[in-house]
């Protein structure tokens, strides 16, 4: 039983502290992200969520903790390819990049090119495939930056998923698409989680993506404040407090 | 016409001007994307100082040109990694103290005569065998890393975060394009000089800019109107009787202007 939980837990975040000098940002947060699950990572703008996220995928190294991907400290991870990431702002690029769609979904595949072993065919095969996830494909030949911030946003998922990595994080990815569209961005989400098992991990501040798609919700107010199952949630105090407040989360509850 | 082509001098001017200018068209697609254009600016004025110090020291100005602008490109991403500098800052700073030294080390050395007047203004018709198989090589050099490599670049320029997270190095990219630069820019000098160096950097990738629907097309494209530019430049100006440096560059900002006009037209 243990081996198998160990088998299903991808990434653990150990005891981490995060710090911009004058003022702490992460204390002390710990929590395991196992293999299928869509975790919404929720809490207030300025609690740590985005810094957390950075830290988790290496970009910016904890002032305490570790955290262990597949079992390895993260500065020793190489294999990329297992992860698919979609940063905050990611539609806030330069208008008039010149790059087409399928250049920008490529992008991705450069994890696992290798100089003497690059296999043209496969890589325009999971390109198409990636792009036919979030209904994109006819757009192929489009420069990224005439499309609208939903489609924009479509694409840097079928970048971020055209490994079929194990794990997708995105941050704040409803920012700049269509409230109406909402909806139909979070059944995509949910079917990669279902369809193809793959973990999700969602950063948001808005209390309202909690949906039928999500599983497991952490909340963040510098430390974690709640962690545990969705339908746990909808029942907490945590989640009556972020309703009503506005936000404002914080008891302790681990 | 057709009997200029057959001289000896300029058929080196416009084989090795090509080349040059290739070199220079694809890096500048990078440079503008980054907002990193007035960088081949800022390190061909650091180059004056190279020069000056190949004159001073009797050694070939273009290699001594290679060793500082290389050096200071290195310099110039310390500087903004760890004293938090702006990089347009950074430019500005050696930019200025490069040209400084310069000018010190030339009135050092009292060298001031035509030899250095062809640096600055440059001097494509008068280019050296030896010169020719450097500029080749180097340029070549350049083209195949970033016809292999361009993928790559395009990523950490687009979105550096994620393309950290897919593992790509981003750090060496840094280093890289920068020092590529440095050299292009040497390599241009002695096509324009290095008081329009910056040109043939950035006109020819702004146009492609114009045209492009894609990154590949964007490389593509720039390299063929910076090729354009300079053989035109080069012909242009024995035909006319001008400087050869003035009327590249003149003549890449015509084809600037008239794709950009073009664009507006359609759209």
């Amino acid at each position: 039983m243990a081996s198998d939980a160990n088998k299903n837990n991808l990434i653990k975040i150990e005891n981490v502290c995060y710090d911009y000098g004058y003022r702490n940002v992460i204390e002390n947060i710990s929590f395991q992200i196992n293999s299928g699950d869509f975790l919404a990572v929720l809490g207030p703008n300025g609690s740590g969520k985005t810094t957390l996220i950075k830290i988790i995928l290496g970009l910016l190294k904890p002032k305490k903790g570790q955290i262990r991907m597949w079992g390895k400290p993260v500065q020793d991870f190489k294999n990329w390819q297992k992860i698919g990431y979609v940063p905050q702002k990611a539609t806030h690029f330069d208008p008039f990049f010149p790059a087409s769609v399928k250049e920008v979904v490529a992008m991705g595949c450069l994890s696992r090119r290798k100089f003497f072993s690059y296999d043209k065919l496969k890589e325009s095969q999971s390109i198409d495939r990636a792009l036919e996830h979030v209904g994109m494909k006819d757009f192929k030949s489009d420069r990224i930056g005439r499309l609208s911030g939903g489609q924009q946003q479509r694409v840097f998922i079928a970048r971020a998923i055209v490994n079929m990595p194990e794990i997708l994080f995105l941050d704040e990815p409803t920012t700049g698409v269509d409230t109406e569209m909402h909806d139909q961005f979070y059944d995509m989400l949910g079917t990669l989680n279902q369809r193809e098992n793959m973990t999700i991990v969602l950063v948001t501040h808005e209390v309202g993506i909690i949906n039928k798609h999500v599983k497991q919700v952490a909340c963040l107010n510098k430390s974690l404040v709640y962690h545990g199952t969705h339908t746990e949630f909808c029942k907490s105090d945590e989640f009556r407090k972020m309703l009503e407040g506005g936000h404002h989360l914080v008891s302790h509850r681990h | 016409m057709f009997e200029l082509l057959s001289y000896n001098f300029l058929q080196r001017a416009l084989i090795a001007g090509s080349f040059i200018a290739v070199a220079c068209a694809l890096l500048g697609i990078f440079l503008i994307l980054r907002r990193d254009a007035m960088i081949g600016h800022g390190l061909a004025h650091i180059t004056f100082a190279g020069v000056a110090i190949g004159l001073l020291l009797h050694m070939m100005p273009l290699l001594a040109a290679f060793i500082v602008a290389v050096l200071t490109a290195l310099g110039i991403l310390k500087l903004k990694e760890k004293a938090g500098l702006y990089g347009d800052t950074a430019i500005a700073i050696f930019s200025s103290t490069g040209f400084a030294v310069g000018v010190i080390i030339i009135s050092l050395s009292q060298q001031f005569n035509v030899n250095l007047f062809s640096y600055l203004f440059g001097d494509i018709l008068a280019i050296g065998k030896l010169e020719v198989w450097m500029s080749l090589t180097v340029a070549a050099a350049i083209m195949a890393a970033v016809t292999v490599y361009y993928p790559k670049f395009m990523y950490i320029t687009f979105d550096q975060e994620s393309a950290k997270v897919s593992g790509l190095k981003v750090d060496r990219f840094e280093i890289s394009i920068t020092v590529l630069t440095a050299i292009t820019v040497v390599l241009g000098m002695k096509i324009v000089g290095i008081l329009l160096v910056s040109a043939l950097l950035v006109i020819p990738a702004a146009s492609s800019l114009q045209l492009a629907k894609n990154f590949k097309q964007a490389l593509i494209w720039s390299a063929l109107i910076s090729v354009l530019s300079v053989n035109l430049g080069v012909l242009t100006s024995i035909l006319f009787d001008l400087p050869a440096s003035g009327t590249i560059v003149v003549i890449s900002f015509l084809i600037f202007l008239l794709l950009l006009s073009i664009k507006r037209i359609k759209s």
